[in-house]
């Protein structure tokens, strides 16, 4: 149900932590940016047991 | 019982191979979790139900079916994590002083929280506060020592 996920963030800001929300019909995620890494959390993810 | 689980493992790590390790971890985590689940819910079923039963029902409190809010807030959860973060800087600058590796400058980071911030969903709220809180914590150690 829940699934998190990590990639390379080539537009990072230095000193500042982002966190963004992204919500649908159907999905809830939050994006975390911090220091050339993207965190990406799915909050409502179907693959997921 | 995680630090106890964790040196079972790490005992156990020369004498299994890495992906058996891991999924044991796996499923032992996930049956601990589902059973902890399950009972938290039950519990908090029952006493919703008593309370019910005792004219207690307080209309204005967040709406929750057991464990489960069925309208959280995403943005109250990370701005609640942060509070707890900042609240513990105390604590967290003492040990990255314990730590060479983790040695910052002790500023904190700006937190920016943007997107859909009116966005709710359903959810066990005290899991999902667990899971940001323990992001923010690892991001900011980061930050902390890069700023």
């Amino acid at each position: 149900m829940t699934a998190l996920r990590m990639k390379a963030d080539p537009d990072h800001v230095p000193g500042v932590i982002t966190a963004t929300i992204a919500a649908d019909e159907d999905s809830v995620n939050i994006r975390i940016s911090d220091q050339g890494r993207l965190i990406y959390l799915n909050l409502t993810d179907p693959q997921q047991p | 019982m995680i630090p106890q689980l964790s040196l079972a493992l790490s005992i156990s790590s020369p004498h299994l191979a890495p992906e058996k390790l891991d999924s044991f971890m796996r499923r032992m985590l996930t049956s601990r979790i589902s059973r902890r689940v399950l009972v938290e819910h039950h519990v908090a079923l029952t006493q919703g139900l008593y309370e019910q039963s005792q004219g207690n029902d307080d209309s204005g409190a967040p709406k929750h079916v057991g464990i489960i809010y069925t309208n959280l807030t995403v943005k109250d959860s990370i701005d609640k994590c942060i509070h707890i973060l900042k609240s513990e800087e105390g604590l967290y600058g003492l040990r990255r002083l314990e730590e060479p590796a983790l040695r910052g400058t002790g500023i904190w980071p700006e937190i920016v929280v943007d997107g859909h911030l009116d966005a709710r969903f359903p959810y066990i709220k005290e899991h999902l506060e667990y899971i940001i809180f323990e992001l923010l914590k690892n991001v900011r150690t980061i930050s902390g020592t890069f700023i």
